[in-house]
């Protein structure tokens, strides 16, 4: 590239580093770029300029392929005739491999309830629903394993104090400390203590346990989901019946 | 084959009859140093390509209104300059990217290039003038490569011609701090 003197002479004195640089440009372009470049612009300036793909706009959408006269019209008969004779392919084959069952015919002989298929969504719905159940008793089982503890623990340690007394022997042998009171007590599940509410407890029972409960101690309805919060509530109510 | 004359090429295209003949001879005649102008400022050549393009079809819709008491690839330059500097800021909105992230972009493009040898001074000379701010990158381009005296460069940036000298003078200074210290 042959430089003009003026602009060399204005780089040395500005930079001798830039001025000894090679001024040729290293980008690549495509071949046969510029010669169709043209073209191209043309062809969009004929579609308005707007259409990417102009040179589609520019060829027409008129396709040089011809179609048979009367194929349109035809269409539908040719493909209904093809239809058929895969149908009917079928009932050659079933000749072919057993006369007889191709001479039985392929009726459905089962017959359905009136109405079933009317109901059979409803009936696998309500099937899955009771799955629901379990989840909405969440709130009232964590409620009543409180209400069970605080409760359970005074109703049975009274109930078998009082057996004790009444029948010191059957129970002598077996529970004579307080100890071993919590001991046996320690050892019911809550599940069972909340079986054991729920078959014998009825509204009155829990009202009457509602009576005994200070709700001001009780944790909010949110903690109750908290695994760790509710262990920690149960040691403290048990630490206070305790003492 | 000798370029036909801006005056001639003018009269045949507002002539009707002649009017797609004389453009198409007027892409011809200032595709390449429009092409090289644009691709030295957006690098990527799909980039320069859809630019350089979508100026020219911007020029065939102005060149009815165009008065000629400028030259035309004065005005060409003009367009294309500006269709490059928009470019490059729409794409830097598009990407929310800043200056500093910009530049990078187009350096990592230049890296990408499959002809890049880091070890040549014309591929670091393209990196470096990269780190110009946009119109001063164009100010480089305009004096370095397409030797465009000042004169004609004020018309087509429309800026005063000191101030072209001084920018051109820091990109200079610019550049040289590149090739010497990185």
């Amino acid at each position: 590239m042959t430089r003009s003197t003026d602009i060399v002479k204005e780089l040395e004195e500005i930079s001798p580093v830039v001025a000894q640089l090679n001024a040729t440009l290293p980008y690549q372009v495509p071949e046969v770029y510029f010669e169709t470049l043209s073209t191209v612009i043309m062809a969009r300036i004929a579609a308005g300029g707007n259409e990417e793909n102009s040179l589609l706009q520019v060829a027409g959408k008129s396709m040089p392929q011809d179609v048979p006269a009367g194929y349109f019209d035809t269409l539908a008969d040719s493909i209904l005739t093809k239809i058929k004779t895969a149908n009917s392919d079928v009932t050659t084959e079933l000749q072919e491999l057993s006369p007889v069952l191709a001479g039985i015919g392929n009726a459905n002989v089962y017959t359905v309830p009136v109405g079933y298929f009317d109901t059979v969504a409803d009936t696998v719905t309500a099937q899955v629903k009771p799955a629901s159940k379990t989840v909405s008793l969440f709130t009232t089982r964590t409620w009543l394993r409180y209400a069970a503890a605080a409760v359970v623990i005074s109703m049975v340690a009274f109930g078998i104090n009082y057996t004790l007394k009444k029948d010191g022997d059957s129970f002598a042998g077996k529970i004579k400390t307080e100890a071993q009171f919590n001991t046996q007590l320690a050892s019911i599940s809550d599940d069972a203590i909340i079986d054991y509410l729920q078959m014998t407890a009825d509204t009155k029972d829990a009202e009457s346990i509602k009576q005994l409960i200070d709700g001001s101690q009780l944790p909010e309805e949110a903690d109750y989901i908290d695994e760790a919060f509710l262990d920690a509530f149960m040691k403290e109510l048990e630490a206070k019946q305790t003492n | 084959m000798t370029q036909p004359d801006d005056k001639e090429l003018l009269l045949l295209f507002h002539d009707p009859a002649t009017k797609e003949r004389a453009y198409t001879r007027i892409i011809k005649k200032y595709q390449e140093k429009l092409y090289w102008h644009v691709r030295r400022m957006v690098v990527e050549h799909e980039d320069a390509n859809d630019v350089l393009q979508n100026m020219f079809i911007k020029v065939w819709n102005g060149l009815e209104n165009f008065r000629e008491d400028a030259q035309l690839y004065t005005w060409l330059y003009r367009i294309a300059t500006n269709e490059s500097l928009t470019f490059l800021e729409q794409r830097k909105k598009r990407s929310a990217v800043s200056m500093n992230e910009a530049e990078a972009g187009l350096s990592n493009t230049i890296k990408a290039d499959k002809h890049f040898d880091a070890n040549r001074l014309e591929w670091k000379l393209q990196l470096a003038i990269q780190q110009l701010p946009e119109k001063q990158r164009a100010v480089f381009n305009l004096r370095y490569y397409d030797e465009m005296p000042y004169e004609e460069m004020s018309r087509v940036l429309e800026t005063s011609e000191g101030a072209l000298k001084a920018s051109y003078h820091h990109a200079v200074k610019k550049i040289e701090d590149f090739i010497l210290n990185r």
